[in-house]
């Protein structure tokens, strides 16, 4: 008997992080691809809930539409002739080994907690058909827009008239993803459904120790490519700096309790690091107000950064929350591995700089292309705001344009704050990121280590980010080439 | 009769992306009252990234809606609010990358459920 089988929950989250990587790809989604490896996701998928033991009405019904709307053989429509998407189909891999140990090991539950095990898991797999639900209408819906239909004389001038030869033709990616959409309709409806049973002794906590690299090396990269992106949207800056911002307080709540363990020392920690991230965290507030709402470029918000930033809140938080509150510094100490945890967030506060610095020089640069616009009322407030503190210039805004709620292009000149702002934000976290280099982390005590498996995959997950974050230097070093 | 609807959905988006926007404004001053590490602060940029899904759907949300428009409330009704605009928008008229925005606006109101309000 191998001794090292990974477990249902293992799989569901591999399963899981396979499907959500796809929406970390932050290149356009390989429609086509994904839509070829999509009928044998559904049907591993499928396979996997029906191995729960007693499945429930809602579940039977989710199995049903899992199968496909269409007849046989084809009950996802034609086969599609492109290269499947390999995250679905190793996704599909872990579906089909949690379908394979279900039916071997599970037996139907007897207890209030197996029942209760039993709908999580059929929760987790749902939640993976909607996420590659998810990913693959968006994807069919991008390739449909890349289509163009064939018009006599012009048909074979068109390259993407050659893609719907060889991928799914503009009708299928249609079809096909409105299908989709009708199951993630069906699936959000089954995972808003109430459980209906009693609340437990002890909440079912896991937390994957691969997630927090992973989610930070993915929305690092996210977070190069806007900075550097021609131009980049307001809300996204805003939406970095806000990241940034909480990614400082988990950072003080995981560090407090890596102090309280022990694992740091407690008094440079209340001495030299806690001020330092107080002050960088709410500097980091600052920078982000100097790209309020009103104020724009003609690029819309990402939903890659959106994603990003969401995950990467949500591994912090799976760390650092205990339902809506904050976590007790002992409960952390015993979800992660601390010194390895402490370790990711010092790089990251390390990494955080550069971001800073292009910060400083992002709103020159936008205001002198003239991509910057906002209204005339906000900037004259921001100047208003500005004279009070006695950092202002002479008023660059029109009266008129006040008067007349005019949108402006921004000058150089009325950007002062901002750069001002990320400076004095560089300025402390080279500060901070000294203050960490200069205390020890304490190698791993026998109380604090976990078992070997575990190990295994904390390195796996710090490998993982530190792959990643050479991929974001290549990304930076690439962007300033251009 | 499909125009009208469109501008219904329309409309809808851009009025959650309003009252998303006001509530993200209250949710940061009360990281302003906080001391010590802060709630509000997350709570803040869940609904953030709500607002931002919907403006990546919808780009032209945030001009649609004038601030005068919108009913005073407190974080927690604001987001309230905006889910039932996005609920209200008719079947089969909702726009692609609707889920996603909902599954942010669900950590939205998890965040700023049960706390005491700004």
């Amino acid at each position: 008997m191998p001794v090292n089988t990974p477990t249902v929950q293992e799989l569901l989250q591999d399963a899981s992080r396979e499907v959500r990587s796809i929406m970390w790809d932050v290149t356009t989604l390989d429609g086509p691809g994904l839509a070829a490896a999509w009928p044998a996701f559904a049907a591993h998928a499928r396979d996997a809930l029906s191995a729960v033991p007693v499945p429930d009405p809602a579940t039977r019904l989710l199995i049903h539409r899992a199968a496909g709307p269409r007849y046989l053989p084809n009950r996802w429509g034609p086969p599609v002739d492109a290269e499947p998407d390999p995250h679905l189909i190793r996704a599909g891999q872990a579906l089909a080994a949690v379908a394979q140990l279900l039916r071997r090991h599970a037996s139907p539950p007897r207890s209030p907690e197996a029942r209760h095990d039993a709908d999580v898991v059929c929760r987790r797999i749902a939640e993976c058909i909607f996420v590659g639900s998810h990913a693959t209408a968006l994807g069919l819906t991008e390739h449909a827009t890349r289509l163009r239909p064939a018009r006599p004389g012009i048909a074979f001038e068109q390259p993407g008239v050659r893609l719907a030869v060889n991928g799914a033709t503009l009708a299928q990616s249609r079809r096909l993803a409105s299908e989709l959409a009708t199951l993630q309709a069906h699936t959000t409806h089954y995972l808003a459904r109430p459980t209906g049973r009693g609340p437990r002794s002890r909440p079912e906590h896991f937390v994957d120790h691969d997630r927090l690299p992973q989610a930070l090396a993915q929305w690092e990269i996210t977070a190069m490519r806007v900075l550097h992106a021609q131009p980049p949207s307001v809300r996204d800056l805003a939406g970095i700096a806000h990241s940034e911002q909480a990614l400082l307080v988990h950072a003080a709540v995981i560090l407090d309790a890596a102090a309280r363990a022990a694992v740091i020392d407690p008094r440079d920690f209340d001495h030299q690091i806690r001020p330092r991230l107080q002050d960088a965290q709410a500097t980091w507030g600052d920078v982000a107000a100097t790209w309020p709402a009103q104020m724009t470029t003609p690029m819309p918000p990402s939903l890659a950064g959106v994603e990003a930033s969401a995950q990467l809140h949500r591994a912090l938080g799976e760390i650092t929350r205990d339902g809506n509150g904050w976590a007790a510094p002992a409960l952390i100490a015993e979800r992660v591995h601390l010194v390895d945890v402490g370790e990711l967030l010092r790089d990251a506060v390390a990494a955080s700089g550069s971001r800073a610095e292009r910060f400083a020089d992002l709103p020159n640069e936008l205001t002198r292309a003239g991509h910057l616009h906002a209204p005339a009322r906000l900037l004259a407030a921001m100047e208003r705001h500005s004279s009070r503190r006695g950092t202002a210039t002479e008023s660059a805004t029109r009266t008129t344009d006040v008067a007349n709620r005019r949108i402006v292009v921004v000058r150089p000149e009325q950007t002062a704050d901002a750069t001002a702002a990320a400076c004095r934000l560089g300025r402390q976290l080279t500060s901070l990121t000294q203050a960490l280099e200069t205390i020890p982390i304490a190698k791993p005590s026998h109380a604090l280590v976990g078992p070997s498996s575990y190990m295994h995959e904390t390195t796996q997950g710090v490998q993982h980010a530190n792959r990643a974050r050479a991929m974001v230097q290549l990304t930076r070093d690439a962007a300033v080439l251009r | 009769m499909q125009t009208s609807m469109n501008d219904q959905a329309e409309q809808g988006l851009a009025r959650a992306w309003a009252l998303l926007d006001r509530a993200e404004h209250l949710a940061r001053q009360g990281v302003r009252d906080e001391t010590g590490p802060s709630l509000w602060l997350l709570a803040a940029n869940s609904i953030l990234r709500a607002r931002d899904a919907l403006e990546a759907i919808h780009p032209a949300a945030p001009h649609t809606i004038g601030v005068d428009a919108l009913p005073d409330g407190k974080c927690r009704d604001l987001v309230w609010a905006a889910l039932e605009q996005l609920a209200s928008i008719p079947k089969g008229h909702e726009p692609a990358g609707l889920s996603m925005a909902l599954v942010h606006l669900a950590d939205a109101e998890h965040e700023v459920g049960g706390r005491f309000c700004p």
